[in-house]
């Protein structure tokens, strides 16, 4: 609810006081002491003569190259001060009107907070007991943490009109730390202040959970329509909490609405046409959906900034319907003022109008917190079957099942609780589409090893099995910062030194400008694309050799899903804009088969097109095979798989066509015309083999590939 | 703290010190920023017993040892050192060494889920069952959100001690189905302990419970057969399995034709035959 203008007006004008005023800016130019002195309990008095100190603006600090005013440390490097003083003297025309305030403080390591000679704040420092100017910090703060504006409430009655003082001590966690920073935001007015959010979680077609937090405890309002202006619906909880999370239900599927959140005596924030979203389709809806995927997105530097900004750049006006989050979503280690700054104040303008689904990595280290943050699904609320985990879960959208699991904190084995969710949960979609999300690849060579790294493995070994036996599509992680992506694949569960060229069965590109999607008929076993996208916020080396990769690099970017009907489509989105790869998996009637055999161009590559509905065009194309050769198409009805002249031969021949020419391109193009007589679920194979002197008997193979009439 | 004498957990060392690291650059960060401190406070427990946790994490067992020991030295009745300790004996599988250590802890610790935990996995390890219900009863009852996986190895564990035991069994993953709302891996449990105990009408409840889940009924049918059939119900068994058949023939081909549905399709077909001879 709005207060009525007449009222608002009449405080204006009583205390000319704003809704919420900056009474310390962020860039502030501080008193400081960097010299080591040791100034006891002093410093903290609003009289204390600060006069002599030097004074520069915020940021201060020294070590990072971000610094407004550069601090000194002292003679040693290895054994810099523990402790720097900062002093500020502010004006506050008149602080009756103010009922709340909030410092938003950005410290590397520790601080020590006093308004008016109160301590206000202990922040990553012990908070019981004598802090002295030796005291170092709790922590080492993270590259992710010493960036992130971290906001808590202030006594609004410490405030007087007239001179006030702040006095802070920031303290460093060792003499050999490289680096501290400082700066700090007051904040003062006459409503709460919203810390957090608002942002959207587990949405379904009918409801949705709208959530903030502000940094004094209120009750919850929540109002809702379908025009900005004139929110008909009102959701209240009159218990006061500072973490508010509102479940609106009864909503109308694929419909947008317009929200605004504050207590039942004031709305803060919304009704603005910003705070707005769209509830998905029901279940099955043929739809248009665009998903943003990250992977270690957490670390709340310039590098997850540009990766935001080129996604946002680059979605333009085609609206986000979810993000997908791979895990370590907040380093270091999850703690909550790390996720402040690497999920909540990243993302902003996503956050309210798009829902988040998050998976967990193994930076977010503690499940309680993580699940504090985040409202997740557990009961199969948005489709799935009932985890009663917020660790791992399924959801619907569009005719899409996603899947979430937990190779982290999880029972990984084969018969543990989330195997047996899973087993149960695949066999009961009816989705087109099969996507799967976690944060330890399966497969990978960057800055880990699936060959050497227990979680990788056992995701590898039990899980993947399952997924391909279901009908998996594609599967998202994280962990390793890079990205990579691999062939279409299938029945690959060991180390990557055994992996077989019968393991791809699709040896192409999968791009349809390239060497054709990846086609999965109706038949078992299609296979899958795995894709890495951990580098939205840092990059690690690593040999980025793994043969399950089609495509490796260690470039910062995000993954951009588009799922239209039958055709997937991935593209990786670098931190500058550029698609740097990109394929497109596509169900239909056409499916490879793989077993492949290398010549001079490596695979030769088959792929088929057109319905085979009646009567309709049908094209099948070979690439990739070696220029001006002799060329055989081998057709059956039934597939064979036996081994043949060094590789596999995938068709049990009924048709044999031979006299065929590669051309100068390596390619053949043969259209024909769809009979119209054959019935529903009739299956052929083809494959193509070439005369080739680089394969082992003097010939090459292309992937096989079969049809299947709708 | 002493190595431990005993020939086998003298190897036991041996193997966990040559085991080699896994790659974790997240934890060499934080073990690296930690080593920089200790060089300065060689005597701080506190950074000594963070970075021993850091390297139990990381399964550098003879370098979190080595932290344990020396923080023991240093505060021989720290608190967090002795379940570190504890901790670190329980995972290189030291139960008789470990279990004292959590005794010590929990007697000033009662309430430390994780503790208990590790204490009810310890007895279970060293065959006192009821021990370890004990610790994993108060676990689950004090944790804030129990996991599935709790509740499971409660109910295997009580349901390993015999027939007596599968209704107490059952009555604790239906404490967790109700407080975890319905999670099918408890219910899946669940119907294998109801068939254990006899009670196929009860199993089938739980399958129907599953089923109102699904959009697809598939294998929630063939599970009813299958159910009925070692009941020898077996008209009520052929009716499920056709009605399964039925399901299966009627997906579309993009589900018919994975791989866990013809393997479905191929164990309902023969079950049929079997019914029908």
């Amino acid at each position: 609810m709005r207060l009525p203008h007449t009222f608002l007006a009449t405080i204006l004008c009583m205390s000319a006081v704003h809704a919420q005023d900056t009474l310390v800016p962020l860039a502030a130019t501080w008193s400081y002491l960097d010299d080591g002195s040791d100034l006891g309990t002093a410093w903290e008095a609003p009289g204390f003569d600060h006069s002599l100190w030097d004074s520069g603006p915020a940021q201060l600090g020294y070590g990072d190259g971000d610094e407004a005013t550069l601090l000194g440390f002292g003679p040693d490097s290895s054994n810099k001060f523990i402790t720097t003083y900062f002093r500020l003297e502010f004006n506050v025309v008149d602080a009756s009107p103010y009922t709340n305030a909030l410092i938003k403080l950005n410290s590397d390591d520790g601080s020590h907070i006093f308004l008016n000679g109160t301590e206000v704040k202990r922040q990553n420092l012990p908070q019981t007991g004598v802090i002295t100017f030796t005291t170092p910090a709790t922590l080492t703060m993270s590259s992710a943490g010493e960036r992130t504006q971290i906001p808590f409430g202030v006594d609004p009655s410490l405030l007087v009109t007239g001179t006030n003082t702040l006095a802070v001590a920031l303290h460093q966690v060792s003499g050999s730390s490289s680096d501290i920073s400082f700066s700090l935001q007051l904040l003062a007015g006459t409503e709460p202040f919203v810390t957090r959010g608002p942002y959207l979680q587990l949405s379904t077609p009918t409801s949705m959970v709208v959530r903030w937090r502000t940094e004094v405890a209120t009750d919850s309002r929540v109002r809702f329509g379908t025009t900005q202006g004139s929110l008909g619906s009102m959701l209240d909880d009159l218990t006061a909490v500072t973490n508010h999370e509102m479940f609106l239900t009864g909503l109308t599927p694929d419909t947008t609405y317009h929200y605004s959140v504050g207590s039942t005596s004031v709305e803060l924030l919304g009704d603005d046409g910003v705070h707005m979203f769209t509830t998905p389709p029901g279940p099955g809806v043929v739809q248009p959906t665009r998903i943003w995927v990250l992977g270690d997105s957490g670390m709340a530097n310039g590098d997850s900034e540009a990766v935001r900004d080129a996604y946002l750049a680059f979605t333009g006006a085609t609206p986000t319907d979810l993000v997908l989050m791979l895990g370590d979503n907040a380093y270091q280690s999850g703690k909550d003022f790390e996720y402040q700054g690497a999920v909540f104040d990243a993302y902003p303008s996503l956050l309210r109008s798009t829902p988040f689904w998050l998976a967990r990595g193994n930076h977010d280290m503690t499940l309680a917190l993580y699940e504090k943050q985040f409202t997740l699904p557990t009961l199969g609320e948005a489709g799935g079957l009932p985890s009663g985990t917020e660790s791992y879960y399924s959801f619907d959208r569009a005719n899409i099942h996603f899947v979430c699991l937990d190779s982290f904190g999880s029972n990984r084995s084969i018969g543990g609780a989330m195997y047996n969710w899973l087993q149960a949960d695949l066999a009961s979609t009816n989705q087109e589409w099969l996507v799967v999300y976690w944060h330890h690849p399966p497969y990978t060579k960057g800055s880990h090893d699936s060959d050497a790294e227990v979680e990788l493995i056992e995701m590898r070994q039990n899980f993947l099995p399952l997924l391909e036996g279901a009908g998996v599509d594609l599967v998202l992680c994280g962990h390793s910062h890079s990205f990579e992506r691999s062939f279409l694949l299938d029945g690959h569960y060991g180390n990557s030194g055994t992996l077989g060229e019968a393991n791809k069965l699709a040896p192409g590109d999968g791009r349809i400008d390239g060497n054709g999607a990846y086609a999965k008929g109706a038949l078992p076993n299609q296979g899958a694309v795995y894709a890495v996208a951990g580098s939205s916020g840092k990059l690690t080396s690593g040999s980025l050799d793994h043969p399950a990769m089609y495509y490796s690099v260690m470039t910062l970017g995000s993954v951009v899903l588009d799922v239209n009907d039958k055709q997937l489509d991935l593209q990786f989105v670098t931190d500058t804009g550029v698609v740097d790869d990109h394929f497109t998996i596509v169900h239909g009637p056409w499916a490879s088969l793989g077993n492949g055999l290398a010549g001079t161009n490596g695979v030769p590559s088959l792929v088929g097109t057109g319905t085979l509905e009646p009567f309709s065009l049908i094209t099948t194309t070979l690439t990739g095979a070696l220029e001006n050769a002799a060329a055989s198409l081998f057709l059956g009805l039934s597939e064979l798989a036996a081994p043949f002249k060094g590789g596999v031969l995938v068709p049990a021949v009924d048709v044999f066509i031979g006299g065929l020419n590669t051309g100068p391109a390596g390619t053949i193009a043969l259209p024909a015309n769809w009979p119209g007589n054959l019935p529903s679920g009739f299956s052929f194979y083809l494959q193509y083999w070439i005369v080739d002197p680089a394969g082992p008997v003097g010939l090459s193979a292309s992937n096989g590939l079969s049809g299947t009439t709708p | 703290m002493r190595f431990p004498k005993h020939p086998l957990r003298t190897a036991l060392v041996a193997l966990a010190l040559a085991a080699q690291s896994f790659a974790h650059e997240g934890l060499h960060e934080a073990i690296a920023a930690l080593d920089t401190r200790i060089a300065e406070a060689p005597e701080d427990v506190d950074l000594l017993l963070a970075r021993g946790e850091l390297n139990r994490r990381h399964r550098a067992w003879g370098d979190a040892l080595a932290d344990a020991l020396l923080a023991q030295q240093l505060a021989p009745d720290d608190d967090d050192g002795l379940l570190l300790r504890a901790r670190l004996h329980a995972n290189l599988g030291w139960l008789d060494s470990a279990l004292p250590l959590l005794q010590r802890y929990l007697a000033r610790h009662a309430d430390h889920l994780d503790a208990l935990w590790l204490r009810g996995e310890v007895r279970a390890q060293l065959g006192d069952s009821f021990g370890a219900e004990q610790d994993w009863d108060a676990a689950i009852a004090a944790g804030p959100v129990p996991s599935p996986d709790q509740y499971l190895a409660r109910a295997t564990l009580v349901a390993a001690r015999g027939p007596a035991f599968l209704d107490l069994a059952l009555a604790g993953l239906d404490e967790g189905l109700l407080r975890l709302g319905g999670a099918a891996s408890l219910q899946l449990r669940a119907i294998d302990l109801e068939l254990e105990c006899g009670e196929p009408d009860a199993a089938l409840s739980r399958v129907d419970t599953l089923a109102r889940s699904s959009p697809r009924q598939e294998h929630w049918l063939a599970r009813r057969g299958d159910i009925l059939s070692s009941s020898g119900r077996k008209t009520e068994a052929r009716a499920a399995y056709q009605k399964a058949a039925l399901a299966i023939a009627a997906l579309a081909a993009r589900h018919r034709q994975t791989r866990a549905v013809m393997d479905l399709a191929e164990h309902v077909a023969s079950r049929l035959a079997e019914l029908e001879a």
